[in-house]
This record gives C-alpha cells, sequence and structure tokens, in this order.
C-alpha cells in the first residue's frame, strides 16, 4: 500500500489491535480504540490493565489495523506513555468524535472515560507492513498466479 | 473514583459462552500475534474457520507467524465485531498434519467468503499449496467484552 492509502486504513479503521508481552514472555493482545491527531497514533487504557503494567516494563508493541476488503496494516514500534493534560484532553475529545456522541452523551461518555487512572500513549512507528486486502482477494480468486 | 469504578471492572461485561463462539465465528478473521526471536510481540489480521468447534487458521512455512510458532506455540488470537464483542482467547498453537482435517479447513474457508464453482476451485489451488500449513489453536483462557453493553454503559 502506498503511504497515503496506509495512512488512510489506520484513520479509517478506528481501533486496532495491540500486543505485549506478558512477564512469562507469552504474547498477548487486545483490540482498542484509537485515534489520529497530528499525524500520530494514540490510544488509551488505564494505570492497573496489563498491557499498561507490561508496556512500562517493555514498551515494545504491534498495532494491527485492518479494514475489510481494503486494507490491513501492521505497525511495528513501541509505546510511549504521555502524561501532558492538554494532549490527554485532544486525545479523549477526539475519541468521543470518534463514536459521534454529542450533548449530554458526550459528557457522559467522556466523564467515565477520564477518570484518574486513564493514561494516553503513543505508538512510535518503527516499521510498517501493509497489505492490500482488497487485490488480495481479487487475485486469490483470479488465474494470476497460473 | 465512585463513577470510575463500573467502566473499570470490565469482568461486568464479559460476554456468555455462546455469545463468545458467536463473536468468533462472525469475526471471521482476527489477529494472531506471535513473540519474534527477539521477543517483540508481533501480530497480522488472518482469516480464521471453526471447524467442529474448533478454531482453525493457515500460513505458508516460510512466514515469520509460523517460523515463530514451531519455536514458541504461545499465542493470542483477538477477535472483534464492532458493537457486539471482543473475544482474545489465550492459547497455543498446534500445527495440523492430517491432510483430510486441512482440505476442511480450506473449504471452510471457501464457504466463509461463498465461494463457488470456477472461482472457488481457484481459491483452493492458491491456499492448497507447498509449504502451507494448517494451525489450530488450543485455548488456555478467553479474555471477553461485550462491547455492545459497554457502549451503552459509556453514554449512561
Amino acid at each position: 500500500m502506498t503511504a497515503e492509502e496506509t495512512a488512510e486504513v489506520i484513520k479509517e479503521a478506528a481501533g486496532c489491535m495491540v500486543t505485549w508481552l506478558r512477564r512469562d514472555g507469552h504474547p498477548a493482545g487486545a483490540y482498542v480504540q484509537s485515534v489520529v491527531l497530528d499525524g500520530r497514533i494514540y490510544i488509551t487504557s488505564t494505570a492497573g490493565r496489563g498491557k499498561n503494567v507490561a508496556w512500562r516494563r517493555d514498551p515494545r508493541t504491534t498495532a494491527v489495523f485492518e479494514v475489510p476488503l481494503k486494507g490491513g496494516v501492521t505497525v511495528l514500534g513501541r509505546v510511549e506513555f504521555d502524561p501532558d493534560p492538554a494532549l490527554r484532553r485532544r486525545v479523549l475529545d477526539a475519541m468521543a468524535d470518534g463514536i459521534g456522541v454529542q450533548g449530554e452523551l458526550r459528557a457522559r461518555y467522556l466523564s467515565h472515560l477520564d477518570t484518574p487512572s486513564r493514561e494516553v500513549m503513543r505508538i512510535v512507528p518503527e516499521k510498517y507492513v501493509t497489505v492490500h486486502t482488497g487485490r488480495t482477494f481479487a487475485a486469490m480468486t483470479s488465474g494470476f498466479a497460473r | 473514583m465512585a463513577a470510575e469504578e463500573p467502566m473499570e471492572n470490565l469482568k461486568l461485561f464479559a460476554l456468555t459462552e455462546a455469545e463468545t463462539a458467536q463473536v468468533i465465528k462472525e469475526a471471521g478473521g482476527g489477529t494472531v500475534i506471535w513473540a519474534r526471536r527477539d521477543g517483540h510481540p508481533t501480530g497480522a489480521y488472518v482469516q480464521t474457520v471453526v471447524v467442529d468447534d474448533q478454531l482453525y487458521t493457515t500460513s505458508t512455512d516460510d512466514r515469520g507467524k509460523n517460523k515463530a510458532w514451531r519455536r514458541d506455540p504461545r499465542t493470542a488470537w483477538v477477535f472483534d465485531v464492532p458493537g457486539k464483542g471482543g473475544v482474545t482467547v489465550i492459547g497455543k498453537v498446534q500445527f495440523i498434519e492430517e491432510p483430510d482435517l486441512k482440505m476442511r479447513v480450506f473449504n471452510a474457508m471457501a464457504d466463509a467468503v461463498n465461494l463457488k464453482g470456477d472461482t472457488r476451485k481457484r481459491f483452493i489451488d492458491h491456499i492448497n499449496t507447498r509449504g502451507r500449513e494448517v494451525m489450530k489453536m488450543i485455548p488456555d483462557k478467553y479474555v471477553t467484552l461485550h462491547t455492545g453493553k459497554v457502549g451503552v454503559a459509556m453514554v449512561s
């Protein structure tokens, strides 16, 4: 995929699967909401969660984004915790925007999200692996390899 | 802190066993995870199928994940059906050698994308190549989240 298509998939997916390594070496993962601000990928979770604890120990991660029949993007990189309150507010607002809540619903959503243990993490990419799944599927059902 | 308690106790939003099975089946694909030799936890989105209540995926023996799982079969497979549920299956991978079972998995994959006739044949021909391996998930633990209920709770 081109850089533009890759960015489009990450933005359109609005969520991704992130990985971490447990203390015993078992690789683990979970699906999380993600937002893109100023060209950077952000996710959020609370301090006591396994992934937050694991990333404080070892920040290496992979984020996998998928938009069916459009593209798959795997971002290999690391997690950076960012405690900046202004950034935190922008990330939480972008998450509310992402699910389209407004008015009172938005206020309730943000009050549930904006808790003392909430942490904001940036995924710092080191490498992208991409696949144009639309083209792959078309090729899989055609005779191109014969 | 009172306001945050319900949302931060995700056990309140677990899926039932039947809902978990439904999310895995309906997702039709998920992200599979492995650890690289240097310990970096890595993942990729793949097609998955359920055959006889067992969960399978496929890939070729030259892929990073296949090599990694031969070295260390520990894995997690993550499924998500928006607004319905998220499931993380933690377990280990078992490589399947039986040709009949492998062919059933390929056929289930063709069924999942509704392929018939010539298109189906081409799809299976492309899958069923030398080096193609079929892997079964042996689950140790399920972590689930009823995202529909979470969504409602987040705005209530």
